[in-house]
């Protein structure tokens, strides 16, 4: 019994990114994408790759470090997988960031999704407009006049 | 800026493809889908949220579909400032409105400077 209950959590699937590079993933690693969990329910034929066709490999080995992080239950306390999430976004750059979110949200892995998004948030934070935009390098296309308005919509934003 | 940095030193040679590479990282924000955007600005108190209002064209419709309500102190000063606050300020008062309306409103926060006072509110 025991042997064969192994047997099933430690199956393998295939991975195949976008571009066409392929990862082989323990079940429970890949489980923790709801999108993934749905395809394997309508899956038959296990051995066969399944396409995450938005992530490019770069982007899908970053995801399934996560994934690996967070499907193991090992020793690690809420504190130390709190302090890991942190400098695994933190050693992102936004450009990383950006198709992060892309693939967490369509890979439905919450986790990930609530960390990326609330580092963003943190990137914002406390920020004026134009550092915001700086930061992101973000182009203002609005002229003087049409942003003094938008100030004066929401006045009580803007006044200390 | 290391992002852009790195991309000029991969395969840009031809300035045509560091153009384009470059539109593109400085697109990033602006390009999220609306519903990530919304997910992002609900985490910022509400003051910081509306600063995004301004930053340009593409981002100026997400400030109003937040989904929760974060005031630190200055605008219930504001109100003590100015007694007719809700005259001052009508389009606090509508805006809040809305959102209260909204039924994806999922935190409302309200914090006041005098500690005793401070509630956290919590519906969903």
């Amino acid at each position: 019994m025991a042997s064969t209950s192994t047997s099933t959590l430690s199956r393998k699937l295939i991975l195949k990114s976008s571009d066409g590079e392929k990862f082989e993933v323990d079940e429970n690693v890949a489980m923790q994408s709801q999108t993934i969990k749905h395809m394997i329910e309508d899956l038959d034929d296990i051995n066969s790759p399944i396409p995450v066709s938005i992530v490019t490999g770069t982007i899908l080995s970053k995801v399934i470090e996560y994934c690996k992080k967070h499907a193991t239950e090992d020793s690690d306390s809420d504190e130390q997988l709190k302090q890991w999430d942190k400098e695994y976004a933190n050693n992102m750059d936004l450009n990383t960031l950006y198709y992060l979110l892309l693939a967490a949200n369509y890979m439905e892995i919450k986790g990930l999704l609530e960390l990326i998004t609330q580092c963003v948030a943190d990137m914002i934070k406390g920020k004026s407009p134009e550092e915001i935009r700086a930061h992101f390098n973000i182009k203002n296309d609005f002229t003087p006049q049409e942003e003094a308005n938008i100030r004066n919509e929401n006045p009580w934003a803007f006044e200390n | 800026n290391h992002q852009i940095d790195s991309i000029q030193g991969s395969k840009a040679s031809n300035v045509n493809l560091a153009y384009s590479a470059l539109t593109l990282v400085n697109a990033r924000l602006t390009n999220l889908p609306d519903e990530l955007l919304i997910q992002i600005i609900s985490l910022l108190p509400t003051k910081d949220a509306a600063a995004i209002s301004v930053l340009s064209k593409s981002l100026r419709h997400v400030f109003p579909l937040i989904t929760s309500l974060d005031f630190d102190v200055s605008p219930v000063s504001l109100c003590l400032k100015h007694p007719y606050a809700t005259e001052c300020y009508p389009t606090l008062v509508s805006f809040v409105d809305n959102v209260l309306q909204s039924r994806y409103l999922t935190k409302f926060r309200l914090q006041v400077s005098n500690g005793d006072f401070a509630r956290v509110f919590y519906n969903g």
